[in-house]
């Protein structure tokens, strides 16, 4: 094909050709094409077919409110489907395809639904699909679910590259023809930092597709200057192809800014901007209303200022003899137009002179039109104005409703504004360009004014006039289908429907009809759509009202929501000082929240992770391990309020400790519960080091920070995290003193004497390498904790490896950690779940009630509904060999199992290499006093029915001998 | 028993990357000091500051030069951190109204200079990197994507970013996408 529609003039760059393919067929265009553009100078008129009735559609409009042209660009992986062609910027290798049809596009076998349009009017999907019930998911779901939606989706992972950023201005300006242009003008010009982005790829806006003068030249041509002038100014950026699609609270905007097309691969080619402005000038622009009549979605029935931008920016006839449709003076104007690019004007229609179309033909592509006075005229292109409405949307994003203005026939912004925003031009209702001009450059200088620039107040010389629409909406008889949302469907006739069907309101009008709710957002049906409905419910346009705009304002890819947060930039990997070391012995890394940590260490022979944890285990309780520990929060707290703070934080007492010991401490939350545990250390007079679960390093630092600073703020005391400059690892076992004694650095004395049980110190080991070592113990056995500044943490694994090799040390896991822990009957994360207080974790004689600390005052109150009285305790399976199941609930034996019998919970479950059988903590009714009791542990999901009886939770050395050994 | 010793491991070994005349570059070694500064007479705590470190105390969201190629950071009103050269960092810091903990191993610093160094951090940064919000020598503490930072601007074009060492990594390729993408 060659370009048989394309005619003299444009902005199109004719010195070089951009080769592209729809539908496999390949043609030509030119740099500053649209796909549309392209496609209409190839005498591409059909594009693809209708959402329900699959009629037969081509290009409605020139700009993103279209309705039709939706093609799917790109091939496998790549697919890109509902692209609106008249946004799609033609690059070299184009391919792009029609959507919606069962065959080829020209015959679409789904066309013949069509014929049962009387069937599928408005809402019909609530009257049908009833009977049988069988047929629900079996028929019906399948059925709708292939024939619905527009473009279909690769399937594939999306390869394409996506950012986000983060940008601040003085003035953003969204839209870039007259008033924007004029706007950033004098914003930029007052030296304030400016951002102007408009969605286009050439800056202009309906400079480019109407003749207009600026300062005595050419509108486009000023245009171009203009931008390059705010180009060549520092501290103003310019944002093409950059969609500014919501308003948000405080002044910041969200846009999307595509790449040029010819962006490699392997760069982002969409960004999301999260844009903070101190000021907001919208200048948006109007979009075109069609008419309502018969016949109105046949391709080549087109918007009256696309018709007018494809011949003046594409220099692409829409038409070679074009029909003028409009309720205002602008037709004339039009025609004069098309006549000097040499075109043929049929007629010119004045819908607001009682003329109008009663009916068109042509179904692949219009043919000719019967007026309403019967004359039938032949035209290949019918050019529809039914008026301009103001692109309010940005304005009402935070919720505040537009207001009607009788003058255009249109909504304006109404007098409550997003903060920081004007807005000014054809958004505001103002069409003519002197007053675009003259408001963009009032609403720019004022924005810099309030940003503390003072700005000039340069004029731009201009002339023209706006045509004020009649208000006339709908021509022709009421017989005949005439669309509404060309996109989903809607005819006049469904609107009426829904009026008959008690759908009066406006919201309930677009549910029903899905007037509004394609991805053209109603941009240019809408305020039809209100229209007739005012008209067929006896009320005014403004009576009857708006739905809610809400963003996007234009449809947003997922991905570029998603940004580069995909993949390893998901979320970042935390590594511990002795990752490399732990890498390096064989461990299996498992995630604890951002945290990789070794889980087990696998060895030659083994044939599961049981076999290593089980080893681990017991090889730790018979000789020593070494757990790397390092993930625990660690903050240092000091100040000559520091001990005072300790005791307000804890439930249980801290006042006594002295220095050179640690304590377990119990933290709750405001509410009574459990919030955290954890050691916490007196290494001076004024100086503690808490311990925190790695879970709840940060919720507890910030936590200890509302406390210092909101609740205690004349106290003082400081804290400063230090989680990440600590390695730290526990020597577990009954030669763990043996080992130890053999790093630290004399004199130090760690005698069960000279160190008992809950001593911590500073000390060097290895040397002279700085150190601090608590006795403390998680596993049950005479153990220690050992750190160092992180730098070393590879270095003091490998060397407590290396010393301990003749008293067969081991590395150990958190799985293994987790085993020693049951057995010993320590609650962690399981049951410290936010769900349980001291009084359920059988610590409620750790809570003081002599002190005020957090938590005080609703101790022993809060609870789960339903599981006030649970309190742990241990279980052990009657039959030795049966399995236990974390998450089975307790029945008494012979109960049924529902919610009333519920007797509780399992909350963490092992087996113990050390008995040798299965060992849980669980949460029972009154477990406390229910030793020796038999109950059932039953887990409905994995088929299991366990009899078992309740135990003290402390299954190994309860008395405690072998922690202070 | 063999003496044992040990070695250091860095935080982060990752070879400097370049583009478009702008480096990320991960320091190997340097030592940071924070300093908890106390509520109350800030004359007495700039002298305090400048007895023991022989440097004068920023305004909050400023940092000074310090002795020896250091640079003393404020990013909040009680905290600073002495960034200096070499992991070794002054021992006697200590006063009334201050004191200093070594965090040399806790936080890992990364310097990016060159053109492209304000673009890539406009991906990750949400806080104002204009001139007027963060001229040279403003400090600031936010977050570069997912990882906690303290953001330092040197010069025109170049920064300084403390970030915690378990996410030195982590930062490092946040930083090293965007050099690449912008």
């Amino acid at each position: 094909m060659t370009q048989h529609h394309r005619i003299g003039g444009g902005l199109v760059d004719r010195s070089q050709s951009l080769s592209f393919t729809f539908n496999g067929r390949t043609m030509q265009g030119h740099p500053g094409d649209t796909l549309a553009s392209a496609l209409l100078a190839n005498g591409v008129r059909l594009v693809g077919r209708s959402f329900k009735y699959h009629r037969p559609r081509g290009m409605f409009s020139a700009g993103p409110e279209e309705p039709n042209a939706l093609v799917t660009l790109g091939e496998g992986a790549r697919t890109e489907p509902n692209t609106r062609a008249t946004m799609a910027e033609l690059f070299n290798g184009l391919q792009a395809a029609s959507q919606n049809h069962r065959g080829p596009l020209g015959f679409d076998l789904m066309a013949a639904t069509d014929l049962l349009a009387p069937f599928l009017g408005a809402g019909f999907y609530y009257k049908t699909f009833m009977w049988p019930r069988a047929f629900w998911e079996r028929v019906y779901e399948p059925l709708i679910r292939r024939a619905a939606g527009l473009g279909a989706l690769s399937g594939q992972d999306d390869p394409g590259l996506y950012d986000k950023g983060y940008r601040h201005c003085d003035v953003l300006v969204i839209g870039a023809g007259p008033a924007g242009m004029a706007a950033a003008l004098a914003a930029g010009r007052a030296g304030a930092r400016v951002i102007l982005a408009d969605e286009d790829f050439r800056p202009g806006g309906r400079l480019l597709a109407e003749w207009h003068e600026i300062d005595g030249q050419p509108g486009a041509d000023w245009a171009a200057a203009a931008w390059a002038e705010l180009d060549g100014m520092e501290h103003v950026r310019l944002m093409p192809r950059c969609t500014v699609f919501g308003v948000y609270d405080h002044g910041i905007c969200g846009a999307v800014e595509l790449t040029a097309p010819d962006t490699p691969e392997d760069r982002p080619r969409q960004v999301m901007w999260r844009i903070y402005a101190r000021r907001t000038v919208l200048c948006a622009g109007a979009t075109e209303r069609s008419l309502v009549f018969p016949g109105n979605d046949r391709p080549g029935v087109m918007l009256a200022g696309a018709v007018q931008a494809y011949a003046n920016r594409w220099a692409v006839a829409a038409g070679r003899n074009i029909a003028v449709l409009a309720n205002h003076d602008g037709g004339a104007d039009l025609a004069e137009e098309l006549r000097a690019a040499g075109l043929s004007v049929a007629a010119v229609v004045e819908a607001h002179n009682g003329q109008g179309v009663a009916a068109t033909r042509g179904r692949l592509g219009l043919r000719g039109v019967t007026l309403g006075d019967g004359r039938r005229l032949d035209c290949d292109c019918l050019a529809v104005s039914g008026g301009w409405s103001p692109n309010i949307h940005l304005t009402c994003h935070l919720d505040s409703r537009p207001v009607w203005c009788d003058d255009i026939q249109a909504f304006v912004p109404g007098s409550v504004l997003p903060e920081g925003m004007r807005v000014a031009g054809a958004a505001n209702g103002a069409f003519s360009l002197p007053d675009c001009l003259a408001e963009g450059q009032a609403a720019g200088r004022a924005a810099a004014e309030a940003a503390g620039h003072p700005a000039a107040a340069p004029v731009h010389r201009a002339s023209g006039i706006a045509h004020a629409p009649a208000p006339v909406w709908r021509t022709g008889p009421e017989k005949g289908r005439a669309w509404v949302d060309l996109q989903n469907d809607v005819t006049a006739k469904d609107i009426a429907l829904a009026r008959r069907e008690g759908f009066g309101a406006v919201e309930h009008l677009k549910r029903y009809t899905t007037l509004g709710m394609a991805t053209d957002q109603g941009k240019t049906s809408n305020l039809p759509g209100l229209a007739l409905l005012a008209g067929a419910t006896g009320r005014s346009i403004p009576e009857t009202g708006t739905t809610r705009y809400r963003p996007p304002y234009t449809p947003v890819s997922i991905g570029a929501f998603a940004g580069r947060e995909r993949g390893r930039h998901f979320r970042p990997v935390r590594h511990t000082p002795a990752h490399d070391w732990a890498a390096r012995l064989g461990a299996s890394f498992t995630e604890s929240g951002l945290w990789l940590r070794a889980e087990w260490f696998a060895r030659p022979g083994e044939t599961g992770w049981r076999d290593s944890v089980d080893r681990e285990a017991r090889q730790t309780r018979a000789a020593v391990g070494i757990c790397d520990v390092s993930t625990l929060g660690k903050i240092d707290i000091r100040g000559r309020d520091a001990l005072s703070f300790v005791d307000f934080v804890f439930c249980n007492g801290f006042a006594s400790l002295p220095v050179g010991k640690v304590r377990y401490g119990l933290m709750l939350r405001e509410d009574g519960l459990v919030m955290d545990d954890g050691t916490t250390a007196r290494l001076g007079e004024h100086h503690f080091l808490m311990t925190t679960t790695t879970a709840n390093a940060g919720p507890v630092y910030r936590h200890l920070e509302f406390v210092r600073q909101c609740l205690q703020p004349h106290w003082d005391v400081h804290l400063v995290p230090e989680t990440d400059g600590w390695a730290q690892f526990s020597v577990a076992g009954p030669k763990s003193r043996a080992l130890l004694s053999r790093l630290v650095d004399a004199p130090f004395d760690i005698s069960n004497a000279g160190f008992p049980f809950m001593a911590c110190a500073e000390l060097t080991v290895c040397g002279g390498t700085r150190a601090r070592l608590f006795r403390i113990s998680f596993s049950g056995e005479l153990a220690y904790e050992i750190a160092v500044p992180a730098r070393y943490g590879n270095a003091l694994g490998a060397a407590l490896m290396e010393a301990g090799a003749d008293l067969g040390v081991l590395a150990y896991g958190v799985e293994a950690l987790d085993v020693m822990r049951v057995e010993k009957g320590h609650p962690s994360g399981n049951e410290l779940n936010g769900q349980t207080g001291p009084v359920h974790l059988g610590m409620d004689r750790m809570a003081s009630r002599r002190k005020d600390y957090v938590g005080r005052a609703r101790l022993g109150i809060s609870h789960v509904d339903g599981a006030e009285d649970v309190q742990l305790v241990g279980v052990r399976p009657v039959r030795e060999g049966d399995t236990l199941w974390n998450g089975a609930h307790f029945l008494e034996p012979g109960a049924a199992a529902t919610l009333e019998a519920d007797q509780g919970w399992m909350s963490s479950v092992t087996h113990s290499p050390a008995l040798g059988h299965a060992v849980g903590l669980a949460f029972i009714r009154n477990g406390a006093a229910r030793i020796g009791e038999r109950l059932r542990a039953v887990d409905l999901v994995r088929g299991s029915d366990v009899e078992v009886e309740i135990v003290p939770p402390h299954f190994l050395d309860p008395e405690g001998e072998r922690l202070h050994a | 028993m063999p003496e044992l010793r040990l070695t250091e491991t860095p935080a982060i070994v990752r070879a400097p990357v370049e583009r478009g005349g702008t480096r990320l570059v991960a320091v190997g070694e340097s030592g940071v000091l924070t300093l908890v500064l106390r509520r109350g007479d800030p004359q007495r705590l700039a002298q305090e500051i400048g007895a023991a470190l022989d440097c004068d105390l920023p305004a909050v969201g400023g940092s000074t030069d310090a002795t020896g190629g250091a640079r003393l950071l404020r990013p909040a009103a009680e905290r600073a951190h002495l960034v200096t050269p070499g992991s070794s960092v002054p021992s006697a810091a200590e006063g009334e109204t201050f004191y200093g903990i070594d965090q040399s191993d806790y936080w890992s610093c990364l310097n990016l200079s060159g053109p492209l160094s304000r673009a890539c951090l406009e991906r990750l940064w949400k806080p104002d990197l204009g001139d007027a919000a963060f001229p040279p020598g403003a400090v600031a503490r936010s977050a570069l994507g997912p990882v906690a930072a303290v953001l330092c601007r040197l010069r025109p074009a170049a920064y300084l970013l403390l970030v915690p060492r378990s996410y030195a990594q982590a930062g490092f390729d946040e930083l090293e996408t965007s050099l690449a993408w912008v």
